[in-house]
């Protein structure tokens, strides 16, 4: 289900602010276009693609903080392996996104949300991510890709129950697919809403020519 | 309609058995009707056998609600938590990760 709404053009707070500072400015006001049809796509499939939801300038101001928080990123001791991970609290640009799509997010969910988790995912060589579920403080996510062009999500309704140990031993069974699920990709300029807690997604992974970014914005009910 | 906009965040509701229901501005926007809709919709309520105030199988209009500004930060965290938000450090993923409680990554001071 794709569906296209139309974000005002994003106001990046000064990208030296505290995030106390880019909170109050509130920037951004969205407007989002939500059809029933994406709201029922959601609800029933636990997934939705909404199109140019921001311009081309937003989109160089997020790739540009990805590929600047990547180049400074300081790997704690003992860290191995993607994804490596940059927060929203370190990235005013996206932390401005994440509350910029609030109305969104509450449009698309009929849930009065609130942001909770906010990240670039950087995927340097290789942008494979294991079957899983996403966190706790999430009942809605929603991703794009902001650097290089990282393959499609596979979603797997029919998994949906399952805990971390049983999706461990399903993909570690020598019987698993890594092209099953329901491939979707990364709307242009926009978002794939995804319910992440509850449908579990992987990506089998293929080599990234250059540094690869999804930002992944999540939401939670405020109650 | 700017004036709901600039004072209500969510409309509650509550059906015969005391539950609340928190519906946000944002999806009673996208539930308006045309206007050429309203009076099929007014037939449909003076022929609903539902009760005002609610009964066991209605809901009623309890008022709407503004939160503070403050709110939108309940449970805005640094954290990094990848995958399923498990927070214990150390943890070996089987996908060659160690989940960690604290950000794997720090921007650079702002000079």
């Amino acid at each position: 289900m794709r569906a296209r709404a139309i974000l005002p053009e994003l106001v990046a707070p000064d990208s030296t602010a505290p995030i106390s500072r880019v909170a109050g400015r509130e920037p951004v006001r969205a407007a989002p276009a939500i059809g029933r049809d994406l709201t029922r796509h959601l609800l029933v499939h636990g997934h939705a693609m909404i199109e140019g939801v921001w311009s081309r300038k937003t989109a160089r101001r997020l790739a540009r903080e990805a590929a600047a928080l990547f180049a400074h990123r300081q790997v704690t001791s003992g860290s191995i392996g993607p994804p490596q991970q940059a927060t929203a609290s370190d990235a005013p640009v996206l932390a401005s996104l994440q509350f910029a799509l609030l109305p969104m997010a509450r449009a698309l969910t009929g849930q009065l949300l609130v942001p909770s988790c906010g990240w670039y995912n950087f995927y340097p060589t290789d942008d494979a991510i294991r079957l899983h579920t996403d966190v706790e403080e999430s009942d809605l996510v929603l991703l794009a890709s902001v650097l290089g062009e990282p393959g499609p999500l596979h979603l797997h309704p029919e998994l949906q129950g399952r805990v971390q140990s049983e999706l461990d031993a399903i993909q570690n069974d020598p019987g698993w697919n890594p092209a099953g699920g329901v491939a979707v990709p990364y709307p242009p300029l926009g978002i794939l809403a995804l319910r992440g807690r509850k449908v579990p997604h992987h990506r089998a992974g293929s080599p990234c020519s250059s540094l690869t970014a999804v930002i992944a914005l999540h939401y939670k009910t405020l109650w | 309609m700017k004036n709901i906009e600039a004072e209500v965040d969510a409309l509650v509701i509550a059906d015969g058995e005391g539950n609340y229901y928190v519906l946000p501005r944002e999806l009673i926007e996208v539930s308006r009707i045309e206007p050429a809709a309203k009076a099929r919709v007014d037939k449909m309520l003076k022929a609903s056998k539902a009760s005002n105030p609610a009964g066991t199988r209605d809901y009623s209009y309890l008022g709407s609600i503004a939160l503070p500004a403050e709110a939108k930060w309940t449970h805005f965290t640094p954290s990094v938590a990848w995958p399923n938000g498990v927070q214990t450090p150390g943890r070996k993923h089987p996908a060659n990760m160690i989940m960690l409680d604290k950000p794997v990554i720090s921007a650079s001071k702002p000079k």
